[in-house]
Parts: structure tokens; C-alpha cells; sequence
């Protein structure tokens, strides 16, 4: 039990290593991948995004400024621009028209090269001409009454490259919060746009504008030429650098995606749980598959264990084979053969040991039934003599009686062992018809039958062959079977003879309606002086006999089973 | 209830107002004009100081409005910037820098880097690297062998022999524009003697020579905004067999190692700085960051990397063959004049060049323009 268990345990254990080691391995490499592959989506669909809205932003301010450019391209090249000739309400017109063209422009003003107001309003406010060359954005984002606005300057250059004038525009970047208001952001997420300041310009969320925000991804965005990503704090932040955008060169500002972690990859941290979940349920299912098929695969062979023992403790009863797959039932069945086959030597080995001991009983017996034969016959024979000469109411009479009847019944008991050594020469080679020797039987026993009022039924069909066994030995085999039929129903009944031929043997069968044979008795009844009878009766010779006679013969008898009374089978070679 | 609202205000902020927000870190800033790999390397060098920098990008187009701006309002003031060469006079005369101090003038630097960073007798900056226009000869210059071409003459006349679909690679920018001036015996406006240098005949045949050279032996000129994608895309594929460039573009020209730099007649030579300015929180240590970005090792990083010339000697005689090459090159060319007006001149010549390219008009047309602009600037009014 303690081998069946270790295996099983085995077993289990390398099915279960077969399943959690690949399992563990594989599951972890797909997490590890899966969730990179996710955090980078992540970060690649938020950085599409935070481009998508630059490229948007530059668009609207390329827009603006190519509006403002060729608006003073033309103005630049009114002959009157060239030779200086005093405004004639072209300058005011051109910057009614640009102020409706281009909606996000909040202020407009037109001035000289030199400086000097042509047109329009005034300059804005920290709008230096003097150091700088208008050639783009002319300072960082201002808040002009909480809107954020920028200065642009747009040179108004005329066909021939020349500058005639400077268009300044302050644009309202409120259009910035309204996109980023509008952006379709994940969980948790929020877009910043900030100036080089790291001034808020504009935010997705409600949060406060104009006001410094430096955390991580501000300062990394403000120092990137381009666009990437951090993960820091537990926030992961995508950002570019909106100055890397033909339009806005010149200006400082980013833009900024930030989204907690915990939003940004719950999906992965979603996957990644219902892969372990699922991983340890499969896993569960696998074992317990594993421990299922253990259990079978190693029941059988525990089966197997318990048979080997028992056959090794000599217990070797016929079984049916133990049932298992392939080799396993292969193994059964040949174990089961080796078991029959050393029941049958262990059996043919007691057989040689009986047959050893009855031959020599029979030598024995025989040597011993020479000797006392003749001093019996004389004690017979002189207590014959002198009862003779005694009256009937002699004393010595019943003496005499007593001494006659136990020498006869002790030649009785010799001619029996005699009989027995005897057929150890049985000629097997003689044949009889076994009707006839039937019919001589039945007349021979039929006064000692009708004395103990038992009938005797024959069913022996006329045409059976003869059998190969001397007639005289025939005859005795089935007087000692009648006579124990008789012997079996003290009270009378009918002793059943009956015969058929089978094959090459003929099979007769004596059966009696007597008490039958114990169960503990049925294995000993036929050797030497074993007798079921009371003490006296009989000399425990007789199936004895008949058994060596039938073997020498290359027959069998044996007790059948039956339900009532006892019956003996004789399978007997025909000639 | 004031003092308790602005308490409960103050106390929102400290709780989260701002989630994401944190304190500025500590350290150094750092103003840059640099691209993206510039950038790269930057961050790399960073890595090897000990304290934390935070930069910013200041795109170049208007590096010198913008730095001008946060420098005259002293707000958000930065501890190191780097910048172009051109742009030193202007902000060291308007008082807004501070002398490089003796460490900086200990080094072994270049010749000309040292002359980049000085003005007017003082020493203003860290020198980053030096630059200026140079020929590199690529692939499709297999054939072109000999000496350099002594002057714009022989050059065009090189180009016009080449294998190449183009000869020559140029930009559409009043920065090419200079050789082709000083070869004709013209040249851009001094701000030191006020003369305009383009007012003369000369500068006119040399602006219409420059234009005509568009499509016939140089590359045609693509659209605004593209050239440098542009000349490098056609340079790799072969079909220009000399660029016009400077260092900054040898790494989008090709491998190193297969490049090869002649110098350009008449070149003009730059170069860029590390400065601090007056407003810095802590100058002293910003110079040692300047030092440190200036460093051998550091510029031998570069140089290997993109190209970049070196201002140190030690640096220099590391470098890879390409990048002495271009040292060699900018060694013959001449600086543009050291002038805070100088930068600015090319905010009309380029529109005028462009003008005249395009064929929109001729270079008689567009220089009396650009001469009225340089009047302009040189009498110290408006632009």
C-alpha cells in the first residue's frame, strides 16, 4: 500500500510538474508580454493622440498665420507701400478684413518696419519691436483677462523680399482648452499645454490656467526636441514639444498627456489578473486531472502489488486478471498465468508427493499383506477347525467366533492392500465392455444390495466402445463404487449407474441420494485409509484402489459437485 | 474670513490641487537650441554630472528673440544657455551675460573657438563647437578628386562637370549667400564701420549668379521648411555630388567614415556657446556645467557620434579623419562680423534671396530692399 502510494505520489507529481512548470513559465512570459505589449499601446495610443492635437494646433495657427501672411503680402505690395505714399484706408481695410478671416485673432495691429502705428490696435503689451525681427511668435503665452493669448508678428513682406510692415496679432488660445476639453481621453487621463514657462495654457480638466506646473513630464517635455514618455510617481505621461510643429516654431510650448497608472493600465492589470485566474482554475483542473489519472493509472498496478504479494505468500487461488490499459493489463494476465502455472506445479508437486507416499504405502502394504496372509489363513483356518468341534453353547464358542470373524476381516484388509500394490502392474494395454462388466457387477452385488434394500438404476447405452482397463480391474473399480453407494443410504435408495462416450473416453458416473461428502472431506477422499465410515466399517482402501486403478489406466475419478448425495465421476480412455 | 479662506486655499494646493504637480527640481537649468540628436547626447553628458539639470528647448529660428526676452525680464532665468555664435555680441552689449571666469580661459581651446567666444576683448563664453559652411563630398562625388576649388569659380565650375544629377547642394538662405558675395567683392553689412557691403554692383551679379545656380547645377530649391530633410535625402540618394552645409549635417549626409569635407571659398565660420547669464541662481556652478559639457571626452563623444567639431585640442586630434577634415575646412573661413546687428541681416537677405530664386524679382529689385532694411538696422531703428 505504502509502494502503491509513493507511486501515485510520483505519478502526481510529475503530472502536476508536467502541468505547473509550463504553466507557470508560459503564463508569466504571456503576462510579462501581454502587459508590455499593453503599457506600450497605451503610451503609443496617447502619444498619437497628444500629436493628433498638436498637429491640429499648428493647423489652426498655420491657418492664422497664413492668413495674416498673405493678407500682408498684399498689402506689402500695393505700389503705394513701395514709394511710401500716405495710407488711403488700404491699411485700415486690411485689418478689418484679417480680424474677420482670422476668428481667433483677439488684437490686430499694422506697423511700420521702424516701429511707428499704421493701423489698427495697439501693440500689445511686452511686444518689443525693437530687439527682435517678426519673424514669428514674439513672446510666451499671456493671460489677457483669463483667456491665454499670444503675440504673433507677421512680416508683410512684399514680392520682392522686402519688409514694409508688421502685422501683431494677439490670438486667443481659449480654442486650445476647448479642443483639449473636447479630446476623447481615457480614465483618470488629463492634457496639459504649457508654455516655456511651464505656465498651465490651457487643460483638459477644470483645473486652474496660467499658473506654473512643473512636475516631471513638464520638464522633460520642455527640454525634448520631440515628443516621448515617462512613467514616474505612479503617473505615466506622454508629451511633444509643440515647437518641433512648422507653425509654432518659435514658441516654447508642450503639450503634456498624464494619466494615473492604475487607469492607464488597467487593462493589463486586468488581463494580467484574469490570466492568472484562469491560469490557476486550468491549473487546479489540471491537477486534479493528474491526481484522477494517478489514481487510475496506478490502481491496477496496486491491484498487481496485492496479487504479486499474495502469490509470493503462496496464496495462488485462480483470479481474474487484473484489468488495465496495455501494458498494464497485459502484465495482469500474464501474472495470472504465472500464478495458474504454479498452482499447477505446486499442485503437480503434491500429487508427486501423494503418489510417492502411496506407493510406497502401496509397497509397504504389500510386502506387509504377503507376510501376514499366511499366518491370518492359518488363524483362520485353525479357528474354523476348532469351531467346528465346539457345541453351539460351548464358552469358547463366541471366542472363536470373535477370532474367525477379525481374522477374516484382516485378510479382508490385506486383500484390499494387495489389491492396491496390485495396480501398480494394471495392465493398461487389456480393453472390456464395460456393459458387460456393468452387468456382471450388478448380479455379483445384487443379494448384498436387495439386504440393504438400495436398487440399482442403469443407463448404459448398448453401443459403447470398449474401454482401455483389464475387465477384472473394471469390475473392481465399480464395486467399490456401488458398494460405497449402497453403503451411503443406510436407510435404502437407488444407486444410479449411468454411462455415455465422449470423445475418446467413456465417462460413467455412480451417484447415490446418501448424505454426500463434507466439504472438509472432499480432498482427502481418496487417499489410503481415509474413511467417512464409522470405525470398522471399512478399511479407507477402497477409492484408494480405485483411484490407482483409474490412473493406471489414464483416467480420471473424481467427487462431483452436486446438490444431493454424492456422486463419482470416471473418465475412462477407450481401447 | 480672508485669512481663512486663503489658509483653506493654501492648504488645497498642499493636498493635491494640482496632483501631478511637484517642486521644480533643484539644480541647474539649462537653455539649448539643440535637435534631436544633440538632445540624445546631451542627456548623455548630463548623466555624468553629479547633480540634477533640468533643460529647455529653445527652438534656433528665434533662439535669439526668445532668449533676449527671458534675459530682459530676468523671470524663469535660466543658469546655462547655449548659443549661437552670432548671438554673443548682442546679449554680452546689452549687459546681459556674465564674463566667463579664469577657468574657462585656462583651457587649451581652439583658436577659433576662442576668438567665437570673446567680444570685444572679453570673454564671454564656453565654446561648444565651431562651424560654418564647408563642401562634403559624398558618394556621387567618386570622381572628384584633386585639390579644393580655390574660389566660387572653380567650384561652380567643378559642379558643373560632375556625374551627379546635381552638382552642388545650396540652401535657399542668406547665410549661402555669403561666399557667392565676398567672391564678387561684396559682402553682408558691418555693424563696426556701417558699411552695408551689399550696396555695391558686384553684390547684385553675385545675388543673380547665386539664384540661377537653383535647378540648373544645383539641386532646385524645395519647399520652405524641408530643406535640410531635402539636400540630405538627395545627397544619400547620390543625386548631389557637393553639399554646401555645415557640421551640423554630416550625420544626416551619411556615414562619417564616408564623407569627405573640402573647405568652401570664402565660407563663413560660427559656431556655438555656452553662456550664463546675469540673471543665473547660480553662475559659478553653471560654468562648471559648461566646462563639463566642454570637456575632451565629452566633445569626442559628439564628434563621433554626429560629427560635431570640437573646440578643445585634445578633443580634436581624437576625432574621426571627417570631422578634422571640417575643422581644416573652417579653419580658412572667415568669420561674419562681430556684430549684435549681424543675426538680424538675415531676416531680409534670406526673403530677398527667396524673392529672386523664386523669380518673384530681380536681384536689382530685391537688394534695394534689403539694402533699405540693413539702413534700418544699422541706424539702429526698427528691425
Amino acid at each position: 500500500m505504502k509502494r502503491r502510494e509513493s507511486l501515485t505520489w510520483r505519478v502526481l507529481i510529475i503530472v502536476g510538474a508536467a502541468a505547473v512548470i509550463p504553466t507557470v513559465i508560459v503564463g508569466a512570459l504571456a503576462i510579462r508580454r501581454e502587459q508590455g505589449d499593453v503599457e506600450e499601446e497605451v503610451v503609443r495610443g496617447n502619444l498619437a493622440l497628444v500629436r493628433s492635437l498638436g498637429a491640429s494646433l499648428d493647423a489652426t495657427l498655420q491657418d492664422a498665420r497664413r492668413a495674416l501672411a498673405i493678407g500682408g503680402s498684399t498689402w506689402a505690395d500695393r505700389p503705394s507701400s513701395v514709394v511710401r505714399l500716405p495710407s488711403s484706408g488700404e491699411d485700415a481695410r486690411l485689418v478689418r478684413r484679417l480680424r474677420r478671416e482670422v476668428p481667433i485673432v483677439a488684437s490686430l495691429s499694422l506697423i511700420s518696419p521702424e516701429g511707428a502705428p499704421i493701423a489698427g490696435d495697439a501693440l500689445p503689451k511686452g511686444v518689443d519691436p525693437g530687439f527682435h525681427t517678426f519673424g514669428g511668435y514674439v513672446g510666451d503665452v499671456v493671460f489677457t483677462g483669463g483667456r491665454p493669448v499670444v503675440p504673433m508678428a507677421v512680416q508683410a513682406r512684399s514680392r520682392t523680399g522686402e519688409l514694409t510692415g508688421i502685422l501683431v496679432a494677439e490670438l486667443d488660445l481659449a480654442f486650445i482648452g476647448e479642443a483639449l476639453g473636447e479630446a476623447r481621453l481615457g480614465p483618470g487621463a488629463r492634457l496639459v499645454v504649457v508654455d516655456g514657462a511651464g505656465i498651465v495654457v490651457a487643460r483638459s480638466d477644470r483645473g486652474p490656467v496660467g499658473r506654473p506646473l512643473r512636475d516631471p513630464a513638464v520638464v522633460r517635455a520642455l527640454g525634448s526636441p520631440q515628443d516621448g514618455w515617462l512613467s514616474d510617481a505612479g503617473v505615466v505621461a506622454v508629451y511633444r514639444n509643440l515647437a518641433s510643429y512648422q507653425s509654432l516654431r518659435g514658441v516654447r510650448w508642450s503639450i503634456v498627456l498624464e494619466q494615473p497608472e492604475a487607469d492607464a493600465y488597467a487593462l493589463a492589470r486586468r488581463t494580467t489578473r484574469d490570466t492568472i485566474l484562469f491560469g490557476a482554475i486550468a491549473l487546479a483542473l489540471a491537477l486534479v486531472g493528474g491526481a484522477l489519472f494517478a489514481a487510475r493509472l496506478t490502481r491496477p498496478l496496486g491491484a498487481l502489488t496485492a496479487r504479486a504479494d499474495a502469490i509470493a505468500a503462496g496464496d495462488v487461488p485462480a483470479a481474474a486478471p487484473v484489468r488495465g490499459p496495455g501494458e498494464i493489463g497485459h502484465l495482469g494476465e500474464r501474472i495470472e498465468d504465472m500464478a495458474r502455472r504454479l498452482a499447477e506445479r505446486s499442485e503437480l508437486q503434491a500429487a508427486l508427493a501423494r503418489g510417492d507416499r502411496l506407493a510406497t504405502v502401496g509397497t509397504l502394504s504389500a510386502s506387509v499383506a504377503h507376510e501376514v496372509n499366511n499366518p491370518l489363513t492359518t488363524v483362520m483356518g485353525y479357528a474354523q477347525l476348532m469351531l467346528e468341534d465346539k457345541q453351539d453353547d460351548h464358552p469358547d464358542r463366541a471366542g472363536l467366533e470373535l477370532i474367525a470373524a477379525e481374522a477374516a476381516r484382516m485378510k479382508s484388509i490385506v486383500a484390499g492392500l494387495l489389491d492396491y500394490a496390485r495396480t501398480e502392474g494394471s495392465d493398461a494395454r487389456s480393453s472390456a465392455d464395460l456393459g458387460a462388466v456393468l452387468r456382471r457387477v450388478t448380479a455379483l452385488l445384487e443379494p448384498q444390495l436387495r439386504r440393504a434394500r438400495v436398487a440399482i438404476a442403469l443407463a448404459v447405452p448398448a453401443d459403447l466402445p470398449e474401454v482401455a482397463a483389464s475387465p477384472h480391474a473394471l469390475q473392481q473399480v465399480l464395486v467399490n463404487l456401488i458398494q460405497n453407494a449402497a453403503q451411503a443410504m443406510p436407510s435404502g435408495g437407488t444407486a444410479k449407474v449411468d454411462a455415455r462416450h465422449d470423445g475418446a473416453s467413456l465417462i460413467v458416473r455412480v451417484s447415490d441420494e446418501g448424505p454426500g461428502v463434507d466439504a472438509a472431506d472432499r480432498a482427502r477422499i481418496f487417499e489410503p485409509f481415509f474413511t467417512t465410515k464409522e470405525a470398522g466399517a471399512g478399511t479407507g482402501l477402497g477409492l484408494a484402489v480405485c483411484k490407482r486403478l483409474v490412473s493406471a489406466w489414464h483416467g480420471s475419478i473424481e467427487l462431483e459437485d452436486s446438490e444431493r448425495g454424492a456422486t463419482f465421476r470416471v473418465v475412462i480412455p477407450t481401447a | 474670513m480672508r485669512s481663512l479662506a486663503l489658509v483653506l486655499a493654501i492648504a488645497a494646493i498642499a493636498c493635491g490641487g494640482e496632483p501631478t504637480a511637484s517642486a521644480p527640481p533643484r539644480g541647474l537649468r539649462l537653455l539649448h537650441t539643440f535637435g534631436a540628436r544633440e538632445a540624445d547626447l546631451l542627456s548623455g553628458a548630463l548623466a555624468s554630472w553629479p547633480d540634477p539639470v533640468s533643460t529647455s528647448l529653445v527652438p534656433f529660428a528665434r533662439g535669439q528673440t526668445v532668449i533676449g526676452a527671458l534675459l530682459r525680464a530676468g523671470t524663469d532665468c535660466p543658469d546655462l544657455i547655449r548659443i549661437d555664435a552670432t548671438w554673443l555680441p548682442g546679449l554680452a552689449r546689452a549687459g546681459l551675460l556674465v564674463p566667463a571666469p579664469k577657468e574657462a580661459l585656462a583651457v587649451d581651446w581652439l583658436p577659433e573657438a576662442r576668438s567665437l567666444a570673446e567680444d570685444r576683448g572679453t570673454t564671454w563664453a564656453v565654446p561648444q563647437t565651431v562651424d560654418g559652411l564647408m563642401i562634403v563630398l559624398g558618394p556621387a562625388a567618386n570622381g572628384i578628386d584633386g585639390a579644393p576649388p580655390p574660389t566660387i569659380d572653380a567650384l561652380i565650375e567643378l559642379a558643373t562637370h560632375t556625374h551627379a544629377k546635381w552638382g552642388l547642394g545650396l540652401r535657399v538662405d542668406g547665410y549661402w549667400v555669403v561666399p557667392f558675395l565676398r567672391a564678387a567683392g561684396a559682402d553682408v553689412a558691418d555693424g563696426s564701420t556701417g558699411e552695408l557691403g551689399i550696396d555695391r554692383a558686384e553684390a547684385r551679379v553675385a545675388i543673380a549668379r547665386f539664384a540661377r545656380l537653383f535647378g540648373t547645377i544645383a539641386a532646385p530649391a524645395p519647399a520652405p521648411g524641408q530643406e535640410a530633410t531635402d539636400e540630405a535625402r538627395r545627397f544619400r540618394a547620390g543625386e548631389i555630388a557637393m553639399l554646401v552645409t555645415g557640421p551640423w549635417a554630416l550625420a544626416d549626409a551619411g556615414e562619417l567614415d564616408a564623407l569627405r569635407v573640402w573647405p568652401l571659398p570664402e565660407a563663413p565660420r560660427g559656431g556655438h556657446l555656452f553662456v550664463v547669464p546675469k540673471c543665473a541662481a547660480d553662475a559659478p556652478r553653471a560654468w562648471k556645467l559648461a566646462l563639463h559639457l566642454a570637456e575632451p571626452e565629452v566633445q569626442l563623444a559628439w564628434a563621433r557620434a554626429i560629427g560635431t567639431v570640437p573646440t578643445t585640442r585634445a578633443a580634436l586630434d581624437e576625432a574621426p579623419r571627417v570631422v578634422k577634415e571640417a575643422y581644416a575646412a573652417l579653419v580658412g573661413a572667415r568669420p561674419l562680423p562681430r556684430e549684435p546687428v549681424t543675426a538680424l541681416l538675415f531676416d531680409d537677405l534670406t526673403p530677398a534671396v527667396a524673392a529672386v530664386v523664386a523669380g518673384d524679382a530681380t536681384a536689382d529689385e530685391a537688394l534695394a530692399g534689403v539694402e533699405r532694411a540693413w539702413r534700418r538696422l544699422l541706424s539702429g531703428g526698427g528691425s
